[in-house]
């Protein structure tokens, strides 16, 4: 190809800059082979839907690229353990609705199935609600049925503790007499509820092992798993809250210095496989 | 589809924020970022054998996350986030490209003739096929006049934001894709894109 030396001409230049921009505004050009060219390609670009959301797929052929000879759930549990502030901390915290889930899904293994069921609790939970302010009793008690299975599995730093007080407030209201009634409402009621779930007193619940929220406090192991299926051979006491209302303040798990760097490094091999700077 | 990007100034800020750790901050990051990513991997890389977007998609994503994991350096590099995205982008692309390349000794997966059934209409294959054309023709052209096209065309900034993005000045942009213009003129040579008009 040889390099064309070309005068440069002001109006030409000109010409082709509203040409530019009113392609890459995507406009259709007039009758310029080349403008309409680059039109073709620039609706091809538009063609299929972007992808809503991260793909599950792509996350994890990056983690199957770094995760070579590694158990994933060891490298999942490595980077709980040291749990980095910014992006990995950012998708900790994200829920199935997030554009960040995938990620969560890669660097917080071992807090998805709290997350998901916290998710589908909620949604059962509104919708019971929303029946019961209908009087329909029975889809009340279906979406209620559905919620109690899921909020056993949520880990009380993924909001347990709410979702079952709630769930046991509705359990409650649906079984007195009038219980349908339009007036009784679903929000927390100050005086103590009969639920059968800790509140967030830090009473002992049976979830899965998280220590990348664990505060580096005695484990109070009480043993006493009363409805909840047992998940974890180590029934624990979770003092982290993430999510929930709690107004408990959170000890920053960035804040234990020596272990920083190695999960930043592991973090950055984790995410940016062929990453440059 | 979106048109519009988000301004400079407000994506800087926006990345300045979410360099902070501030979780609302890199999710909004992400959602304004991801679609111009999406456009500027699925122009440089087009279709895949099977005729989706499926391996530019995927590309786009490791950009956007490794876009992310490198968040916290942007803050020392001082220059437009924009620039950061896009030279991320321009490396996974490369990547991507040689590893199209050595698949292709592969003799399994992928036959890169077969036809989609599902892109049956003689228009969409034959505005598939000027795009392709176009695409082939862009690899040519040198690297900044094909990203200056990339950018202003397909990922739709303006001649400042593409100017930011790569580091020249918008002037810079307006004489290098003036020259991309016309080469592409030359080499096309009039009516051998004249179906595309049809």
């Amino acid at each position: 190809m040889r390099p064309a030396r070309r005068e440069v001409r002001l109006d030409a230049i000109a010409r082709d800059d509203a040409l530019l921009d009113s392609l890459g505004a995507g406009e259709r050009p007039a009758d310029d082979p080349i403008a309409l060219a680059l039109y073709e390609w620039r609706c091809e670009v538009e063609a299929e839907p972007f992808p809503a959301g991260f793909r599950h797929g792509a996350v994890a052929r990056l983690r199957g690229r770094v995760g070579r000879g590694v158990a994933t759930g060891a490298v999942a549990s490595a980077i709980g353990l040291l749990s980095l502030g910014g992006v990995a901390a950012a998708a900790t915290q994200a829920g199935p609705d997030s554009a960040l889930w995938p990620i969560t899904r890669v660097v917080a293994a071992d807090r998805v199935p709290s997350r998901e069921a916290a998710f589908h609790a909620r949604n059962s939970l509104d919708r019971a609600s929303a029946a019961a302010e209908q009087d329909r009793r029975d889809a009340a008690e279906r979406y209620l049925a559905e919620a109690e299975q899921d909020t056993v599995r949520v880990r009380q730093d993924d909001g347990g503790a709410q979702l079952r007080d709630e769930a046991a407030r509705l359990r409650l209201r649906l079984q007195s007499p009038g219980g349908g009634e339009p007036s009784a409402s679903p929000e927390p009621s100050p005086s103590g509820t009969p639920s059968a779930s800790p509140t967030t007193s830090g009473q002992p619940t049976p979830a899965p092992s998280d220590p990348a929220t664990s505060e580096p406090t005695p484990s109070k192991t009480a043993p006493s798993p009363s409805r909840e299926p047992s998940r974890d051979p180590q029934p624990r006491n979770t003092a982290a809250p993430r999510k929930t209302a709690s107004p408990r303040p959170t000890a920053s798990p960035a804040a234990q210095p020596g272990m920083s760097d190695g999960a930043k490094a592991l973090l950055h091999l984790l995410l940016t496989p062929s990453a440059r700077p | 589809m979106p048109a519009k990007n988000a301004p400079e100034g407000e994506l800087n800020s926006l990345a300045a924020r979410a360099a902070d750790d501030e979780p609302r901050a890199i999710e909004q990051l992400l959602a304004r970022v991801r679609p111009m990513v999406v456009r500027y991997c699925r122009a440089r890389l087009g279709r895949s054998g099977g005729g989706s977007y499926t391996s530019a998609d995927d590309v786009a994503q490791e950009v956007c996350l490794a876009v992310l994991s490198a968040l916290p350096r942007y803050r020392d590099l001082g220059r437009p986030f924009s620039a950061f995205v896009f030279g991320i982008a321009a490396h996974k692309v490369t990547d991507a490209h040689r590893g199209a390349v050595r698949d292709l000794s592969r003799p399994v997966e992928v036959l890169p003739d077969v036809e989609d059934p599902g892109r049956g209409p003689e228009l969409a294959a034959l505005a598939s096929e000027t795009s392709r054309q176009m695409q082939d023709l862009l690899g040519t052209l040198p690297t900044a006049h094909r990203e200056v096209l990339v950018l202003r065309v397909a990922v739709g900034l303006t001649a400042e934001e593409t100017g930011q993005s790569l580091g020249m000045t918008a002037g810079a942009v307006r004489v290098t894709q003036h020259r991309a213009l016309a080469r592409l003129r030359d080499l096309i040579g009039p009516g051998r894109l004249g179906e595309v008009s049809a």
